[in-house]
């Protein structure tokens, strides 16, 4: 009466949630056959037991386990052969098997007078968890390479649009970086460091679908989201995987087996400003005025004093709202959810809406075989302001924001912040449509089919409308403020991206070997188109008019103008398509040694037909030490794996058009009197047909550990990941004709990323109070390893030019991507005799910065500048802590960053006259006053880039800290529901940090500007409220 | 079994057989240099192409300090800060390798040339009228001749480049 574990009925079933019970069932069923036959048979005085010990499932044989008869000392071990033999008496007739990784056994033996074969089952540990890993699901005890997991309670304790915020602080190797604070704004999300010049970021995998954003998607519709960080892992996806994959699992309704389950969550807040910058008030900066050009204010007592900041930045609310259904009945199960999101900016005409639909459904149809779907609709509003925040830091604080009679007031060289927001009109909205449809079938026990067809479908439109305004100077002009005509701007954009895929899943078991293989082959196309019109001179201003019309502009010749601009194309990295052929199997020997090997090849159309398809092959092994015999008497341990893979994996996110070679069909001659325009066509930019794809190879060497039963689990990599054939434009000859400055895409760089990552969980129970302690941490040590040529202008990149046009960071080999490029300061020259005894440029004077002459050629120039500091820091780690002590929950959790610098770009800037920090205000006034602050200067010498203007980086944050009371079950159930929670939730609420900006957090897409603060939407500090129940 | 083996194999031969097209992905409203000039309406375009290097700004205004100031045509003038950096060292004969325009003048005037070559490479295989395919030979002829003597003109021996490079972005030892 054996039973064989069939783990392909576990893939189908247990992914989703449900236990598998037909062998409770035949345990049940044994009990209850050996009770009928002790009522039928008589008792005996003195009965001899015998028996085999097995293991239930795999039948295998038990040598040495425990056979003792219940309440007394008597007992014996089965033999190498599982068997066992013990004498019993009338009264005590009940027998205790006990074995260490199973569950123990009772059994009354009483009338049992046969061989009797007794089922151990092995104890259901985390370690037999099914763990998706794409294209499959596997046990975490036979998973080999690097993967996170994050569940829904944890993703739900960020109040944001979008999921990846959640991952910050609590996935060690993943660092999250906000570009800006604005309502929908996007964060960059990095996996063990920057990888490639170019896109860096990480795939996404929702319901079947693979994604570049999760921005669509409701935090609270998602049950679990795993991060796949090295070779192993991500090789699946290959010439995608390259920068990490991070798989979303969305909800669904099976395990509903009682009747439909609502859940209903409501939420809302405030937010805030964190911290402000200090600048100089009206009379600081009056009195500095005079030092710089003396007479400029006559008495610095009388001059106004306005705080921009507290004009543009004010108190905006927040809202999170989700109302679902999910159900199971025999064949079919649902899940259905409503959300709504709606922030609004801490600065005024900025705001994000979003709604999102998710449908979940699973269908059985017959034994054997399933259909599903998985969808989300999300409409969306987003209102863009524009970059007052840098004008508030620069606006001077002497001047008036209105004047007496209500209208603005000029604000010189950098235009008055309130008024550019009272006339900005930024829309965009559209729809995003997610989802797949999916067939499964299951062959033979042992072979699952599938075939899924996702799509990803965006409409995007956006429409800006500046009114024509004029703000006066106080004589009555115009001030450069003005806009002479109203402008119109209307964009409609579509892309879609379908995907195919086909998967053969064999799972299978035999004696102590352990398969879970996986074949497929997929197809997908992406395409994209957006039509983009500008106008000027509208009819009206109200939003009725908001329509680019033959609307004109008269020029001096009295010409009219029609549209003044007009753009229709693809987006160039939205169009391609794409197969791909994938394999994959997992191999476990006694639950003890693991093996995954993984092979892709992918073909894209991004590059020409000999480039086309490339190869990423991935090995794994693993070593579960925990299973071994010789670990058995170490019982401190639980678990222990020893794993190491090695793979390649490719990046292809690229234009699809760099490749060819284009015509540039704008250029006119003129011939003719009088002189008339002639189009004329001649070739472009040059394209480079051998493009190919970027590749990672990145080993890692980890181990995993759970002690103290499981209740210390700790985890630690070192990760290695070299980027290869990076693609990069580099100049060519001049002789060739391509014209000035033009440059040509190569694989030409490479690039390195290393470090260890760690996590450590501490969970226990202290009476009535449940807690769980977290620490994980990660290093980055990132470095150019190639770029281009090895010398002159190629083997460099330039980067980070700030608002003026000058660039402030140099990648070349040796140090890491966007490195800070500048001067070093070395104090202030204090008087005339040190200004003559140290080089300097000949625009220093007394009271300025020295500058370090670094090569010693006794002249400063250009020659002098030096590596000041990377923007990728050092070591990112996160602490969190989780207690619950009866109703009453209580979480936080804290972020770091250490070794990144920061470039104060909008400090650097200054052309004009403006207001300044207020470390201004030490500045040198005489010898011995200052050896940091220069003499006060708009601008000029002082502000050549240097490292006066980086600052440290590293910040704590408390980024979470929530508080929560779940009303007790008593006074629920009677109303019928089963849980009600309150809770009180705030984010980013404290930040440690020595930087004098807004935020230590300072991301870009481009990985060449990353770190420098040019001014950036600040992030807010939430405090939120809500109640979710279910019933 | 063995049918629904023999069904899935097909559709994924039928499949693989189709791969070959579904990779290959045209440009989106641009012509690559492939397909141009082909048509006598591109043969007018890219001859007018090879005048419209006479407008860019690096021809008709970027050469002065080149062959204005280096010659006895014209000083550099204006304040003495005007310019100091960048034009003024043509004036004394100071400039240095890197200096602002040299690149320029050297890049645009190949540029045109390379367009000059494009018509007197591609045009002749066209069908069209006999004596206009003449008159655009001759006139990106001309064009080209002229370019090369502003190029001798201002750095003495230079590559003589006469035909589309086999790879027009090649030359790069990586």
């Amino acid at each position: 009466m054996k039973l064989s574990v069939n783990l392909a009925d576990r893939s189908l079933a247990a992914v989703k949630g449900t236990a598998l019970s037909s062998l409770q069932i035949l345990r049940w069923s044994v009990i209850t056959l050996s009770l009928c036959l002790m009522l039928t048979a008589e008792g005996f005085a003195q009965q001899e037991v015998r028996g085999t010990v097995v293991e239930a499932g795999t039948g295998e044989t038990l040598p040495g386990v425990n056979v003792r008869v219940k309440d007394t000392t008597r007992g014996t071990t089965t033999d190498t052969d599982g068997r066992f033999s013990i004498r019993l008496d009338a009264e005590q007739t009940i027998l205790v098997f006990s074995y260490i990784g199973f569950e123990p056994l009772e059994m009354d033996m009483q009338g049992i007078d046969d061989d009797i074969v007794i089922e151990l089952q092995p104890v259901v540990t985390m370690m037999d968890e099914l763990v998706v890993i794409g294209y499959g699901a596997v046990r975490k005890r036979d998973i080999t390479g690097a993967v996170s997991q994050i569940r829904s309670d944890d993703i739900r304790k960020m109040t944001s649009l979008n999921a990846d915020q959640a991952l910050q602080g609590k996935v060690s190797g993943v660092l999250v970086t906000t570009t800006s604070g604005a309502p929908g704004a996007g964060a960059t999300v990095r996996i063990r460091g920057v990888g490639t010049f170019n896109n860096s970021s990480p795939i996404y995998v929702v319901d079947g679908v693979i994604l570049d954003d999760i921005s669509f998607l409701n935090p609270a519709d998602i049950s679990s989201m795993e991060v796949l960080k090295d070779a192993s892992a991500t090789a699946i996806y290959g010439s995608r995987g390259a920068n990490g994959v991070i798989l979303v699992q969305t909800r669904s309704g099976s395990g509903f087996m009682d009747g439909p389950v609502v859940t209903i969550s409501v939420e809302g807040g405030i937010q805030q400003l964190e911290r402000k910058i200090d600048l100089l008030s009206g009379r600081e900066f009056a009195i500095i005025s005079n030092e710089i050009r003396p007479g400029t204010y006559n008495n610095v007592d009388a001059v106004p004093n306005t705080d921009w900041q507290d004009l543009i930045f004010d108190v905006a609310p927040i809202q999170n709202h989700q109302v679902s259904v999910a159900g199971a009945g025999d064949w079919s199960d649902y899940y259905v959810s409503l959300g709504y999101f709606n922030q609004s900016g801490i600065i005024d005409r900025s705001q994000f809406e979003r709604i999102t639909l998710k449908l979940n459904n699973n269908y059985r149809l017959g034994q054997n075989f399933k259909l599903g779907n998985n969808l989300t609709i999300a409409p969306y509003r987003q209102r863009v302001s524009p970059n007052v925040t840098f004008a508030a830091y620069r606006a001077q604080p002497v001047l008036l924001p209105y004047y007496d009679d209500g209208s603005y007031g000029a604000v010189f060289n950098v235009g008055n912040p309130l008024a550019d927001l009272a006339n900005s009109n930024n829309h965009n909205s559209g729809v995003r449509v997610v989802g797949n449809v999916f067939a499964e079938a299951m062959v033979v026990n042992s072979l699952l089919l599938r075939t899924s067809f996702g799509t990803d479908a965006a409409l995007n439109r956006g429409q800006g409308f500046t009114p024509a305004f004029t703000v006066f100077n106080p004589d009555g002009t115009a001030s450069q403020q003005t806009n002479t005509y109203s402008d119109i701007f209307k964009s409609e954009g579509i892309n879609y991206t379908w995907l195919w895929e086909n998967t053969v899943n064999f799972i299978n078991s035999f004696g102590r070997h352990n398969l879970n293989a996986v074949g497929g082959f997929t197809m997908q196309q992406s395409r994209s188109e957006r039509l983009q019109v500008a106008g000027q001179n509208v009819l009206r201003d109200g939003r009725d008019f908001w329509y680019v019309r033959p609307g004109y502009v008269i020029d001096e010749a009295n010409n009219i103008n029609m549209l003044s601009s007009i753009f229709n194309g693809v987006d160039p990295g939205l169009y391609y398509n794409m197969i791909s052929f994938l394999g994959r199997v997992v191999y476990s020997y006694d639950d003890t040694y693991l093996t995954t090997v993984t092979l892709r090849r992918d073909g894209s159309s991004k590059f020409s037909s000999d480039n086309q398809w490339g190869y990423f092959p991935s090995f794994a092994v693993g070593w579960n030490i925990d299973r071994e015999s010789f670990m058995e008497s170490v019982g401190l341990i639980n678990d222990l794996k020893l794993r190491f893979s090695w793979g390649m994996i490719g990046n292809e996110k690229i234009s699809y058009y760099d490749r060819f070679s284009g015509i540039n069909a704008g250029l006119l001659a003129v011939f003719g009197n009088p002189d008339a325009a002639y189009v004329a066509a001649s070739y472009g930019r040059s394209g480079n047909p051998d493009l190919k794809w970027e590749t990672t190879t990145q080993t890692d060497v980890g181990i995993e550990m759970s002690i103290l039963d499981r209740r210390l689990t700790f985890e630690a990599d070192y990760y290695n990941r070299v980027t290869d054939d990076i693609l990069i434009e580099l100049a060519t000859p001049g002789h060739l004709g391509n014209g000035q400055g033009q440059r040509i895409r190569y694989n030409a760089a490479s690039i390195l990323n290393r470090g260890f990552e760690f996590a450590l969980t501490w969970q226990d129970q202290l009476g009535e109070v449940g807690y769980t302690v977290g620490l994980l941490g990660n290093t980055i040590h990132n470095e150019v390893l190639a770029i281009g040529g090895s010398s002159g202008i190629d083997s460099l990149l330039i980067g980070g030019f700030l608002a003026n046009g000058q660039p402030v960071t140099l990648s070349r080999v040796g140090k890491p991507i966007g490195a800070y490029y500048g001067f070093k300061t070395d104090g202030v020259f204090q008087n005339q005799a040190e200004l003559d005894a140290y080089p300097n440029m000949a625009l220093a004077g007394v009271g300025d910065l020295r500058f370090v002459d670094m090569n010693g050629d006794g002249v400063i120039n250009g020659q002098d500048r030096t590596y000041l500091g990377s923007p990728i820091p050092k070591f990112v780690y996160g602490f969190n802590f989780d207690l619950n002590y009866k109703n009453w929950d209580f979480s936080a959790g804290f972020q770091g960053q250490y070794g990144n610098k920061i470039f104060n770009g909008k400090n650097a800037v200054r052309p004009d006259p403006y207001n300044f920090e207020k470390h201004v205000w030490d500045r040198w006034t005489g010898e011995g006053t200052s050896t940091t602050e220069p003499r006060p200067s708009f601008g000029g010498y002082n502000f050549l880039p240097s490292d006066r203007f980086i600052q440290d980086g590293s910040f704590v944050r408390l980024r979470t800290l929530i508080i929560g009371y779940s009303l007790p079950g008593t006074m629920l159930s009677s109303l019928g529901i089963t849980r009600a929670r309150i809770y009180v939730k705030g984010n980013n609420l404290l930040t440690w940090t020595k930087y004098t900006g807004y935020t230590p957090e300072i991301g870009s897409f481009d990985v060449l500007s990353n770190g420098i603060d040019s001014g950036v939407y600040p992030i807010p500090r939430v405090i939120t409220l809500g109640f979710n129940t279910t019933f | 079994m063995n049918t629904k083996k023999i069904i899935i194999s097909t559709i994924l031969v039928l499949l693989m057989l189709g791969c070959d097209n579904f990779l290959s992905v045209n440009p989106q409203g641009e012509l690559t240099q492939e397909a141009f000039p082909t048509t006598a309406a591109d043969a007018l375009q890219s001859t007018n192409g090879v005048y419209a290097t006479l407008r860019s700004w690096n021809y008709h205004s970027g050469g002065f300090p080149i062959l204005e100031f280096m010659s006895d045509d014209a000083h550099k003038g204006s304040n003495p800060n005007d310019g100091a950096g960048t034009q003024g060292p043509y004036e004394n004969f100071t400039f240095t390798p890197t200096q602002d325009g040299l690149d320029r003048w050297w890049a645009g005037l190949y540029q045109g040339i390379r367009r000059a070559n494009v018509v007197i490479e591609k045009v002749p295989a066209i069908e069209m009228n006999a004596n206009l395919k003449t008159r655009y030979l001759g006139e990106a002829r001309f064009l080209r001749g002229l370019y090369y003597f502003d190029l001798v003109r201002a750095f003495g021996g230079v590559p003589l480049v006469t035909a589309e490079p086999a790879q027009g972005y090649c030359c790069r030892n990586l």
